[in-house]
């Protein structure tokens, strides 16, 4: 069953874009959201995965309905950072062979993917249309209003919803970045010397 | 609701072509003919109506089974209504319905496509 937020996003979309069908609506809004969390990262997951010595290559699912879009940050359990790249979703190959048997936390951003629900709507997490409602409602608009020859159609509107949207993703990655903390940043004194070192390759 | 069955399509068909009282001018058969042609047509114009029929067949019905339920968004409905009676006029021949046929015509392609139609 469709919360309110779901119910408010369709009930805007109907009336803004009379002659859409709801199954129109449901597969563009699966795109947007796919689009805004890939863009922005804002949906996390933490996997705890066992490494071996000898052993870099792992393999780590999510216990939600979603893709793995990328690596955010890989640590030990008692949070040490861990230089690792994940050449492919759910792939991830750590730079140094693993000195002993123990726990790793591998933090991916996560996406949208199928099956959707029941109704037809993809599946996240719920505060994410809460606080996002009016961007997520641009990106729609903006991708219906560009479809050819429907009641709907509207490029000059099109553009207009997607160039809010994409300011939407913009600032949507920011918060983010900073821990959604005004002026924030996502690293917590004290930090130790180690995660202040380049993870990359 | 409003046009739910083939046999509804049929009966609002008729009062619009003046056809009521039988025998038929527009044989049964040939308005459920113009009604199957109308979902051609209308995955050409509006591929999104058939969602549910992208890795099927469109549908497709029977004179035979007039009470099959149909299922075409309502919004929609009235368009499939004025194919049928466009495609059963463009049989004669007459200058006033050429005219009425074209005119349905437009209007389903119309109201598929535009709002104000």
């Amino acid at each position: 069953m469709a919360n309110a937020d779901f119910n408010r996003l369709m009930d805007q979309l109907r009336v803004r874009l009379p002659g859409a069908l709801d199954g129109t609506l449901k597969l563009e809004l699966f795109s947007v959201m796919d689009d805004f969390l890939q863009s922005t990262n804002c949906w996390q997951e933490e996997i705890a995965f066992e490494v071996n010595p000898n052993e870099k290559t792992y393999y780590v699912f999510t216990i939600a309905n979603a893709g793995i879009t990328r690596l955010m940050s890989i640590t030990t359990a008692a949070k040490s950072p861990i230089a690792a790249m994940m050449p492919e979703p759910g792939t991830i190959v750590l730079h140094n062979d693993p000195a002993k048997v123990e726990t790793y936390i591998a933090t991916v951003s996560l996406t949208v993917t199928d099956p959707t629900d029941n109704e037809g709507y993809p599946e996240f997490p719920e505060w994410i249309l809460g606080r996002y409602a009016n961007e997520i409602l641009d990106g729609v608009l903006g991708r219906m209003m560009s479809q050819i020859a429907k009641p709907y159609s509207q490029p000059q509107l099109a553009s207009f919803h997607m160039k809010r949207f994409s300011q939407a993703v913009g600032r949507a990655t920011a918060a983010v970045l900073h821990g959604n903390v005004y002026g924030g940043q996502r690293w917590m004194f004290p930090q130790t010397f180690a995660s202040r070192r380049k993870l990359q390759w | 609701m409003a046009l739910d069955t083939v046999n509804d399509y049929i009966v609002s068909a008729r009062r619009l072509l003046l056809d009521e009282v039988e025998p038929y001018r527009y044989p049964t058969a040939d308005l459920v003919e113009a009604f199957n042609f109308a979902f051609l047509e209308a995955r050409r114009l509006r591929p999104d109506l058939f969602l549910a029929n992208f890795r099927g067949q469109l549908p497709s019905y029977s004179p035979s089974n007039l009470t099959a339920s149909v299922s075409i968004d309502p919004q929609y409905r009235l368009a499939f209504l004025y194919f049928m009676c466009g495609f059963a006029q463009l049989r004669d021949d007459e200058a006033t319905q050429d005219q009425r046929a074209s005119g349905f015509m437009a209007k389903f392609i119309a109201q598929l496509q535009t709002i104000s139609a």
